[in-house]
């Protein structure tokens, strides 16, 4: 089961293809013309919301759609037109399709049985995939009697026993529940580090996509946003959909002060941008704050440390999160910033409550500017 | 017991008796009795007679030929069919399913008087060979014998076949083909291996409807059969409308009764076996 050691950092294979691949259902178009290339090894994570195309792009790789336009290829080899029976890839269901009527090591094998290896050999290598997800001696059990997370594990073991060279996920963890979901999260990029095959992971949970994959293909409306790894999608994302979409942002209107370098005036007042971050900004844009990059004291308490950019503002919402406290602070006339704080910070002088006035600021360095 | 359970139970169980124990009831009692002026004597000589007679049991025979045909070719015919309906999309299924379906709701003897106009000296069939020339006068070949009576049946029947056959389908999610794919399996091979053993308690009980209903069927017969399209449905109603030998009729009645409770104990034993072996 066993195979080639996981590729090494910087190794890049090109393995599927796409060029310029575009999607038409009748006038719609749910996929716009798109580029993307996987690599070998990599477990790549397609993410977005419902209606992005997300999955439209995993039926282009499966073969269970064909493109309105533009090429797929394996390899060297343009497989735009290959039924999914013959692509050397398997797919794991966002509802499993586990055949009912098969028991689990039947299920597991059917792959094998297709291409007609004999019995005993089916019978081995099903142990085997099913060993490898950790449901030894469950072969003989009827699929119904498994719970969901089990049922799952069937699923991937299924998609494995042929030793594709590639394998398609689609939001297979959407059904469980959220420690299960965790579970699941690093099992699986366990198990694909092990096998070193690639994998396509598609997802609308940026926490899942954030946690697992070498790289994102973050996808809204019919397009590819933004490509990187995840502290690239994270810190620089791409634009206002992305800085939204993955974690949580304030984004504040903000216009450039032209006789100051990296200078924007907002509704919150003057803010010091990351150093650079004006270059090539001379309309409007918007300025992007993680609620965990801001610091937040009672008024009248010393900061931390001198920081440039300073607000005023009063607490109009408290939420406690077990790890920190998230709070909504007016500040300026018409804006409200979210912000963090971790449970730890506020030992000192305690939670901050409804209604205080405080003071906020946050480092010029973890400042974003978004051009819109 | 309430007086609220006692009265759902009457509910339930008094129909059940009105309309189906006692005419069973009376039906047995018919066959080991009969009344000459108001005197009533009990034998057995007539189910005797019934299981006996090797006229009676030669149509047996006949019938169940045919019968067995009829749901075969039936279910051959229905199955892509309803494969056809439950492969479209969503939205198109109601009214594919209903186009299917349609003939059942016409009228039984305008459907078989259509059968008559097609396979008749002057019909369809005959037309279509004398124009193009294969014979010059018409064959009776199409009709009044026991292949109309068949081909009727089947006419008749493949809505029966094709209802249940695409109501256990659409129990089968749409993404099994797909995953059967996905795993190297051909379409074909797909349906084979994963959908059909899925759909087979419908496959069964497709067969089970056409050959009951075929089975029971006395009108078919004698409006496209002919004298030499004879069949034990026929037989029975002839005791009873003809020959006024109620005993023998209802004695000949229950045969069919337990021909048709053998092949609704057989079709589950069947549609199990089937299911099983399928999945290997």
């Amino acid at each position: 089961m066993l195979r080639a050691a996981p590729k090494t950092a910087g190794e890049y294979v090109p393995l599927v293809g796409l060029r310029d691949v575009a999607v038409d259902y009748g006038a719609l178009r749910v996929l716009q013309p798109t580029d993307l290339t996987i690599a070998e090894g990599e477990f790549l994570t397609i993410l977005g919301p419902s209606g992005s195309g997300k999955t439209t792009i995993l039926k282009l790789i499966g073969g269970f759609l064909s493109p309105s336009a533009g090429q797929v290829s394996f390899k060297a080899a343009d497989i735009t037109g290959l039924p999914p029976e013959r692509r050397p890839f398997n797919t794991v269901f966002q509802d499993y399709a586990l055949f009912p009527h098969m028991s689990v090591a039947e299920n597991v094998a059917y792959s094998l049985r297709v291409k007609g290896a004999s019995r005993s050999e089916r019978l081995d290598e099903a142990r085997k995939a099913l060993e490898l997800v950790g449901l030894a001696g469950f072969g003989d059990r009827k699929v119904a009697q498994l719970s969901g997370g089990q049922q799952q594990r069937v699923a991937l073991a299924r998609a494995i026993v042929a030793k594709p060279s590639l394998i398609l996920l689609d939001e297979p963890l959407s059904a469980l529940d959220a420690a299960l979901r965790h579970q699941m999260q690093s099992f699986l990029k366990s198990i694909q580090r092990q096998l070193g095959t690639t994998f396509v992971f598609v997802t609308h949970d940026q926490q899942e996509a954030l946690a697992m994959s070498d790289r994102i293909v973050v996808m809204n409306v019919g397009r590819i946003v933004q490509i990187g790894s995840p502290a690239e999608i994270y810190n620089d994302p791409f634009n206002a959909f992305v800085a939204t979409f993955i974690g949580r942002n304030n984004l504040l209107p903000a216009t450039p002060l032209p006789e100051h370098r990296d200078r924007f005036t907002t509704e919150i007042g003057v803010v010091q941008a990351r150093s650079g971050e004006a270059a090539g900004v001379d309309a409007d844009c918007q300025l992007a704050i993680r609620p965990e990059c801001i610091s937040v004291r009672r008024r009248g308490l010393e900061l931390a440390s001198e920081q440039k950019n300073r607000i005023e503002g009063v607490v109009r919402e408290v939420a406690f999160a077990g790890t920190h406290y998230g709070y909504r602070v007016a500040a300026g006339a018409r804006c409200t910033v979210t912000l963090e704080c971790s449970g730890r910070h506020n030992e000192t002088d305690g939670p901050l409550s409804v209604g205080e006035d405080v003071e906020m600021s946050f480092d010029p360095q973890d400042t974003r500017i978004i051009r819109t | 017991m309430s007086a609220r359970h006692i009265l759902t139970y009457l509910v339930a169980i008094l129909p059940l008796g009105l309309f189906i124990g006692y005419p069973l009831g009376a039906l047995l009692w018919s066959s080991v009795s009969t009344s000459n002026e108001g005197a009533v004597t009990y034998t057995l000589a007539f189910l005797a007679e019934a299981l006996s007679s090797p006229a009676y049991l030669a149509v047996l025979g006949v019938t169940l030929v045919i019968c067995i045909a009829t749901a075969i070719i039936s279910v051959a015919i229905a199955l892509p069919m309803a494969l056809f309906v439950w492969s479209r999309p969503a939205r198109y299924q109601p009214i594919a399913l209903l186009v299917l379906i349609l003939p059942m709701f016409m009228s039984y003897i305008v459907k078989i008087y259509t059968m008559r106009s097609l396979l008749g000296l002057n019909g369809f069939f005959n037309q279509l060979l004398l124009t193009t020339g294969i014979v010059d006068k018409p064959t009776t070949l199409f009709l009044f014998n026991r292949g109309s009576i068949l081909a009727t049946f089947v006419v008749l029947y493949i809505p029966f076949a094709a209802l249940p056959i695409y109501l256990s389908l659409e129990r089968v999610p749409a993404n099994f083909v797909l995953a059967g794919r996905d795993l190297g399996a051909s379409y074909a091979r797909a349906l084979k291996d994963i959908v059909l053993p899925l759909a087979s308690p419908g496959i069964v009980a497709a067969a089970l409807f056409a050959f009951i209903l075929a089975l029971g069927d006395f009108v078919t017969p004698q409006m496209v059969g002919g004298p030499s399209g004879m069949t034990f449905g026929r037989i029975v109603w002839s005791q009873f409308g003809l020959a006024f030998n109620y005993s023998l009729g209802a004695a000949l009645g229950i045969v069919l009764l337990v021909v048709t409770v053998a092949a609704l104990a057989g079709s589950g034993l069947a549609s199990r076996a089937l299911t099983a072996r399928m999945g290997r």
